[in-house]
């Protein structure tokens, strides 16, 4: 049974299978990302003329590495709809 | 309190889900004060809660029972809105039968709730209203918040004469409202706040498509959480600007940023207390810029945001400060 959150008709119901993102939307599609929860960005992406962080206390004691401890940065991203 | 039992001690309800670490965390701050808490998910009811109301004269006398314990709703001195489910009504129904008995549900606990003279953190009307950005920005510009220049429109002409003449082409994109599209297993879309180069130019006219927001990219030296409970603001400064992954939405790259506690000046506390209660909140998470030139401005106010990393980071105390209004009952 669908679970949504409370009085949230607005909610976009959760897809069967994940879609493919359309090629000629709306403008706003244009900036959708497909992402795996949890993911870390590949290294890459950053620059290298800039001193990589130390890690902070997320990263190091809630991010992906400690399954009994709740994930306060996915926490985030599942929980989009209040927190926009 | 026993089965069957009603309690008129003061009871402070949470409506979240039983997973929800953020909540247990007032929970359990509550329950250090020696105070009465109770988290309910509304999926629960009906299944498993029972709600008796009856109005004679000109009250409601009214119970609900969860888990074998009887309450009377009229102890409840404060809600705190976290993460509930909607009301679940089980069986094999139609789907417009089970919109229709999920409804009822949702009338009938919802509107007992909504009868209770208490505190909500946050009011859902309130709340569902505080969600649309153009309101919160009219509002921040009426107490005296700075905010970029902005432009809503489905009309390309008017995102090009924006691009050019309003942000000599420093533009970014964000959505209105959500943005973020569960898929399956642990995949998920999303739209970020997003710079708009020329390249997208040539797709403007796509922005015929539904309303788009768009604003003036605005310089960051950093950016700050600033979490307004009652009226305390538990700020936090995030340096967002160490990676490009995060530069434009440190939402993008949670890996790349760092926090510290930051004390806002008194005049931009105020301000953020006032905008949160202009929205009709108590509790209110703002999103702000803080420009090389030392520049406050204002970009969002997430009535339901998060807070629960930044106390692992930084261990202000949210939980502390929201078990306290939530006790007094007053914000």
């Amino acid at each position: 049974m669908r679970i949504r959150a409370l009085e949230s008709s607005r909610r976009p119901p959760v897809p069967e299978e994940t879609f493919p993102i359309p090629a000629d939307g709306p403008f706003a599609l244009l900036f959708l990302r497909t992402r795996i929860i949890g993911e870390r960005l590949n290294e890459d992406e950053e620059p290298e003329s800039k001193p990589k962080p130390k890690p902070t206390a997320t990263e190091a004691t809630t991010t992906g590495k400690d399954e009994v401890n709740p994930n306060p940065a996915q926490n985030e991203e599942i929980d989009w709809e209040y927190d926009d | 309190m026993t089965k069957g039992d009603e309690d008129t001690q003061p009871l402070i309800l949470i409506l979240s889900h039983r997973d929800d670490s953020t909540a247990r965390r007032v929970e359990e701050q509550i329950r250090q004060r020696n105070h009465h808490v109770l988290l309910l998910d509304t999926a629960d009811f009906p299944e498993w809660l029972t709600l008796a109301a009856t109005l004679k004269q000109e009250h409601w006398q009214r119970t609900f029972t969860s888990d074998g314990m009887s309450y009377a709703l009229s102890s409840i001195r404060s809600i705190y809105v976290r993460r509930p489910n909607h009301y679940q009504v089980r069986g094999d129904f139609p789907e417009t039968l089970q919109v229709f008995l999920e409804n009822e549900a949702n009338h009938g606990f919802g509107g007992i709730l909504r009868s209770l003279d208490c505190l909500w953190v946050n009011a859902l009307e309130a709340q569902r209203l505080a969600g649309y950005k153009p309101r919160q920005l009219h509002i921040a510009r009426e107490v005296g918040w700075s905010t970029p220049p902005t432009l809503i429109t489905n009309d390309p002409l008017a995102v090009r004469t924006f691009f050019f003449e309003e942000c000599q082409q420093e533009m970014i994109f964000k959505p209105l409202h959500g943005g973020f599209f569960l898929g399956r297993g642990s995949s998920y879309h999303v739209i970020y706040t997003s710079r708009v180069t020329l390249d997208h130019l040539k797709e403007l006219d796509r922005v015929k498509g539904t309303a788009h927001l768009f604003q003036r990219s605005i310089k960051k030296h950093f950016e700050v959480r600033a979490t307004v409970i009652g009226q305390t603001v538990l700020s936090v400064a995030i340096e967002s600007q160490l990676s490009e992954a995060s530069s434009v939405d440190w939402r993008a790259s949670y890996k790349d940023l760092r926090y510290h506690i930051y004390d806002l000046p008194e005049r931009i506390k105020e301000q953020c207390i006032q905008l949160v209660q202009r929205l009709g909140l108590v509790f209110g998470a703002l999103d702000l810029i803080v420009t090389p030139d030392g520049e406050y401005v204002f970009l969002e106010c997430n009535s339901g945001g998060q807070w629960e990393w930044l106390a692992v980071e930084t261990n202000l105390p949210f939980a502390q400060t929201l078990a306290e209004v939530l006790i007094t009952g007053k914000s």
